[in-house]
Formats: structure tokens, sequence, C-alpha cells
């Protein structure tokens, strides 16, 4: 098992290097970050210059990818172009915020998805299934924006209804809260929801039709005809050996999954006026801020390895001809 | 990009015959090695396309491809129907856009802020368009991307993929590196970087349509690369190797020909895919360039009116949701015609 995982992350490594270098590239060829600087009718021709040369942009882009890959391996991603912060320091504070709403909501959705996709299987065409499967599908044919929009507005009508705010729709937090520990935790709460859901419902939608499709194939199979003859009942039949083999594709799924979850975050981060992750990423691409951009998408090509690491390891785990091999 | 097996609850597989389709799917069904050769006695029993019609005087069964078999099912297939009837009209009345609309989608009118009335169907925006015009233009804007789109998605993936399944060794390890590649980074953060400089020309539709046709053939490749590598392993193949086809006529006349069910619904999903990458970049600020507009940049602009003058923001986002809808439906109708066995999860 150990040589498994060492042999994975090791051929990981060249992944990881060409989507850097793949990201590198492409940022620099799209991106000016001296836009700013050139538009300014005070900054003489040699002021740019020597700035372009500071920022060695005037090198050809192998040779600045190649010392930007040199900094990181000694673990220093560089500084913003735009003020100079340390990358890291940048980055870090969006982390915790963007990951919060990332993991409760990819937990919740394959929580639920599993739950939905084998009940859709188990009742197929009940009326239960066919309300399973339009709903799945309204959600994966909606921009994750709108629906963040209407749980917002909604959220808003709702507290209006109340007259208090039990849904925040602005922030991760209110700024400077004060109070017991039951209070902080229900404002964090109150600001986690709506973004959560959203993401949640959006993430869950495809997923529970992979696990429903999944189940379906198991359910047909011949070893669950033969349990089935040996008079098992069917709670035992479907809990112990159909479930754990229905759940063995939708590993590869999520894991794969989990870029596009990231960028839903980046866009219910925007609606929702987070501080996270994606506000720092957008406002880099924009300012064409490079180690910053590089940085960001680069940490989530490395999670994303780790997630399919994660995904094989469980793979094994679940399907012991895989493990035995 | 996200392609869930989205086996619809109507496909009748129990009267249809069973292909050789079956026999090949069987193959990776677990424990096939113990219960395999009785599943295959069950399937031997049906009447397959292999076992002439002994009573043709009460059948009268008549011969009939593939093709036009996929297209019988899909024609049954109610919700598809359904879906693609609807499709065509909100299709067509973007098409004829300008001509039904009321207004020109640019043409500012006296009345500001108001919601849906008689002149007024949707209502206008703060600096009065009529939003039933806009949305109109919208649609023509996101058809047309997303037509593009999945025009030129489908067909580098198909190429690629079928390159990959088709020669294997290192062309296909090159190509599914480079699959992998996209699977790391979010599309839309791509895509963002790449149409940063394209955010203020005029007419960039065709560059967005471009931009995202970059980097969803993917999907399409991994499809058709997976559906190549058994494929190519078939005996029609061996056959056509043995009389000396050369390697591009055994790709595009014998095994494309194979794949095409699964390639068109893949081109279909992509449909819907692009429509919603368009809008989410639209969002994000790097939509097609004012004053022209398409459904997602309608909705991205009128996002903070949505408690205030609600008709800005929903109607517009509901257009956008019944294509997508609507697509998504025709694609798992066509799934479903093109394979009533299918209910696997890896293809």
């Amino acid at each position: 098992m150990t040589g498994f995982v060492l042999r994975r992350l090791f051929l990981s490594i060249p992944v990881i290097v060409l989507s850097s270098f793949l990201v590198f590239a492409l940022v620099a060829a799209s991106s000016d970050p001296l836009e700013a600087l050139r538009a300014n009718p005070l900054a003489s021709r040699a002021t740019i210059a020597e700035r372009e040369a500071e920022l060695g942009l005037n090198k050809p882009v192998v040779e600045r990818y190649l010392d930007w890959a040199g900094d990181v391996v000694r673990l220093d991603l560089g500084r913003s172009y735009a003020d100079n912060e340390p990358v890291w320091d940048k980055l870090e504070r969006g982390f915790g915020v963007t990951f919060r709403m990332v993991a409760l909501s990819t937990l919740l959705a394959l929580m639920l998805a599993v739950g939905l996709g084998v009940f859709s299987a188990v009742r197929q065409y009940s009326v239960g299934d066919y309300a399973g499967t339009f709903f799945a599908f309204v959600f994966f044919s909606m921009p994750v924006f709108w629906l963040a929009g209407i749980l917002k507005d909604l959220g808003i009508r709702f507290n209006q209804a109340l007259g208090k705010t039990v849904f925040y729709t602005i922030g991760e937090r209110t700024p400077n809260l004060e109070g017991t520990w039951w209070d902080v935790t229900a404002n964090r709460l109150g600001h986690l929801a709506l973004p959560t859901i959203t993401l949640m419902l959006v993430t869950m939608a495809a997923w529970s039709r992979y696990q429903r499709a999944a189940m379906l194939d198991v359910l047909s199979s011949d070893y669950v005809r033969t349990a089935r003859a040996k008079g098992l009942t069917e709670f035992r039949v479907i809990s112990k050996h159909a479930f754990r083999n229905a759940l063995i594709p939708l590993t590869t799924v999520v894991a794969i999954d989990f870029a596009g979850i990231v960028g839903g975050a980046v866009i219910t981060e925007s609606v929702f006026a987070w501080q996270g992750m994606g506000r720092v990423t957008l406002g880099a691409i924009n300012r064409g801020d490079i180690p910053v951009v590089v940085a960001a998408l680069v940490i989530i090509a490395m999670v994303v390895v780790v997630f399919n690491l994660i995904a094989d390891i469980l793979y094994a785990v679940l399907d012991p001809r895989i493990r035995n091999a | 990009m996200p392609d869930p097996i989205m086996e619809s609850g109507t496909f009748n597989a129990a009267t249809e015959t069973t292909g050789p389709m079956s026999v090949a799917d069987d193959a990776d069904i677990p424990d096939e090695a113990i219960v395999g050769a009785a599943s295959h006695l069950t399937s031997g029993v049906q009447p397959g396309p292999g076992v002439p019609a002994t009573t043709a005087g009460d059948f009268d069964v008549e011969a009939r491809s593939q093709l036009r078999m996929a297209m019988q099912r899909f024609l049954r297939h109610r919700l598809a129907m359904v879906s693609l009837g609807i499709l065509l009209l909100v299709m067509g009345a973007s098409l004829l856009g300008g001509k039904i609309a009321p207004y020109k989608f640019d043409e500012l009118t006296d009345v500001y802020s108001q919601g849906p009335s008689l002149d007024h169907p949707m209502g206008t925006d703060a600096i009065g368009h009529d939003l039933l015009s806009q949305v109109l233009r919208g649609a023509q804007k996101s058809v047309q991307v997303a037509l593009l789109v999945a025009l030129l998605a489908t067909s580098i993936g198909v190429i690629l993929g079928g390159l990959a399944g088709f020669f294997r060794g290192w062309v296909d390890a090159v190509i599914s590196r480079l699959i992998d590649l996209v699977l790391t980074v979010p599309i839309i953060l791509l895509l963002l970087v790449m149409a940063a400089k394209f955010k203020d020309q005029r007419n960039n539709w065709l560059a967005i349509a471009l931009l995202i046709s970059a980097v969803i053939w993917t999907g399409v490749a991994r499809v058709v690369r997976g559906i190549f590598l058994s494929l190519r392993e078939k005996e029609f193949v061996e056959a056509a190797r043995a009389i000396g086809a050369p390697s591009r006529r055994i790709i595009f006349r014998h095994m494309v020909p194979n794949a095409i069910g699964p390639i068109i619904v893949a081109a279909t999903l992509t449909v819907a895919l692009a429509i919603l990458l368009e809008s989410a970049l639209a969002f994000l600020g790097l939509g097609v360039s004012p004053p022209d507009t398409s459904l997602g940049k309608l909705v991205a602009v009128n996002i903070g009116a949505a408690n205030t003058r609600p008709w800005l923001f929903y109607f517009p986002g509901a257009v956008l949701l019944v294509i997508c809808l609507c697509v998504n439906f025709v694609g798992d109708g066509l799934r479903d015609a093109f394979d009533p066995q299918q209910n696997r999860v890896r293809q």
C-alpha cells in the first residue's frame, strides 16, 4: 500500500510541473502586469523599462518559469506584483474561508447525492425517482450565480418576513462581532448557510445521477440476485451487497470534479461578497498579477492531484479486486 | 466536463432486440468470470439480429439500420420530444430575434425600471431597454456561441480522442496527459485568464466561443477515446485492416460511425455546458462586450436587482434555464435512443 501511494505521488510530479508551466505560460501570454503603469501619463519609458526589468518581464517565458519554479522549490512563492506582499500571505487569508465552504458543501453534496441516488435506484420509476431526476436536471442546467442570486433573494425575503436576520447574504462573518460562543457560531452559520447550499445543490445534481446509475447497475447484477435467492432480507441485500459496490464509481467522479467545485466556489463567493481565495484570484487575474494567479492555480492543481490519489486509495479499500491485484 | 450518466426512466430495453453492444458491455461487469456464461445464455434466448425471423408472415420484420432504430426510439421518447419542441421554439424565436421583438435590443425607450406590462411583457431596465427584446437578442448570442462551441469542441474531441484510442502508445500518452492537465485547473479560471485579452473588443463572441472550445473538447475526447479503445479490438476493424484499409479510412469510415451515438450525446451536452460557461464568464466580467448582450450577461448584470426589480433577474435566468434544461433532456433522450442497454457508469 505504501509503495502504491509513493509511486502515485512520484507519478503526479510531472503532472504538477506541466500544469504549472502551462498555467504560467498562459497567464504570462494573456496578461500585462504593467497595464496601469503604461496608461499613466507621468510614467516615462525608462520607468516602464526599469519596472519591466525588475519583474523580469523582458526575459523569455521559459526562463521566467524556471526562475519561478526554482523559488517554489525553495518554498518561496514570490511576491505580488501589485503590492509586493508575499503571495503566500495573500492566499493564506482567503484559503480558510474558501476551504470552509468547499469542504462543507462537498461533504453534504456527497452524502445527499449518495442517499438520493440510492433511493432513486431502489425505488426506480416511483414518483420520488422522477422528482429527484427532474430536480437533478434543473440544478445541473442552472448557472451557479443565478441559483446563488435566487437563494440570496429568498434569504433576504425570509429575513424581512421574520423581522430579524437569520441568513446573512454579504461576507463570510460580521466584523468585530462580540458575544458568547453561541452568538459567534450562529453568526458564522448564518453566513455559511446560503453559499454552502448553493454550491451543494449544483454539485449534488450530477453526482446523484452517477450514484443512481451505479446503483441500478449493481442491483441488476448477478450477485445481488444470488443474495436475494439466498433469502436475505431486502435491507441486507441493499445495504451489505449492493450499496458498497455502488460507491466505487462515484469516488472517481468526485475527485475529477473537484477543480470544478473550486470554480463554482469562486463564483459563489463573488455573489455573496466573501473575502475568499476566489476574490484574491479574480483580482489578480484582472491586474495581471502573475505570481498570485499562478500560485493559486498550482495550489488548486496540487489539491486535485491529492484528491485523485485519495480516490485511488479508496478504490482499493472499496474493491478487493484492485487491492489484491 | 461533467457528463453524468443521465439514464432516464422511459427506455424500453426489454422489448428491443439485443444488439452486439450488450455482449461487449458484459465484459466489464464485475464477477463476469463466474456468472458470465449464465448471462450470455439468457441473452441468447432473445431473438438477436443474427437470428432470422422465423415468423415473417406475422410480424413483417424489416431490416433497420442502427441509426434508424435510434431515431425511432428517440421519436417515441416523450420528454425528449417535448424538450426538442420547446428548444426549437425558443431558438426560432431568438433567430428571428430582431424581426419579432417589439423593440430593438439596444433601443432606449422612455419607460424606466417598470415591471411586466402589455407594452413590455418582461418589463424594462433602469435605462429603458425593453427586456423581452434584450432576452431575444441574448438568447441568440448564447445559442450562437453554444452551437459553435459544440461544433468545434466535438470535432477536436473526436479527432484527438479518436487518435488516442486508435493509435494508443505515445500518441495516447500525450493526448491523455493533456486531458489530465485540463482537469487539474478550474475551467472557469483558465477561461478567465485567457479571455482577459478579449475583454473590450467588439464582437468578441467568436473569441469567447473559440476559448471555450479550447478547454472543453476534453470531455468529448475522453468519451471517444474510451469507445475507440474497445472498438479497435472488434472484428470489423480487424477485417478492414486485413484488406489493407489505411488508418484514416478505418477511423472515419468504420469506427466513427459506430461511435456516433455517444458522440452526438456528448455534443448535445456540450451545448448546455457552453451556455453555462459563457454565462459564468459574463458574470465574472468577460462576456460579450456591450452594447451586445447574452442571456448570461443579462442575468449577471441584474443580479443586484433580484430583490428590488425581480423581473430583470428572473426572466433572463428562466429562459437560460429552459434552454439548458431542454438541451440536457434531449441529450438524455438521445442517450437512451442510441443505447437502450445503457445503465453503466464507466464507458
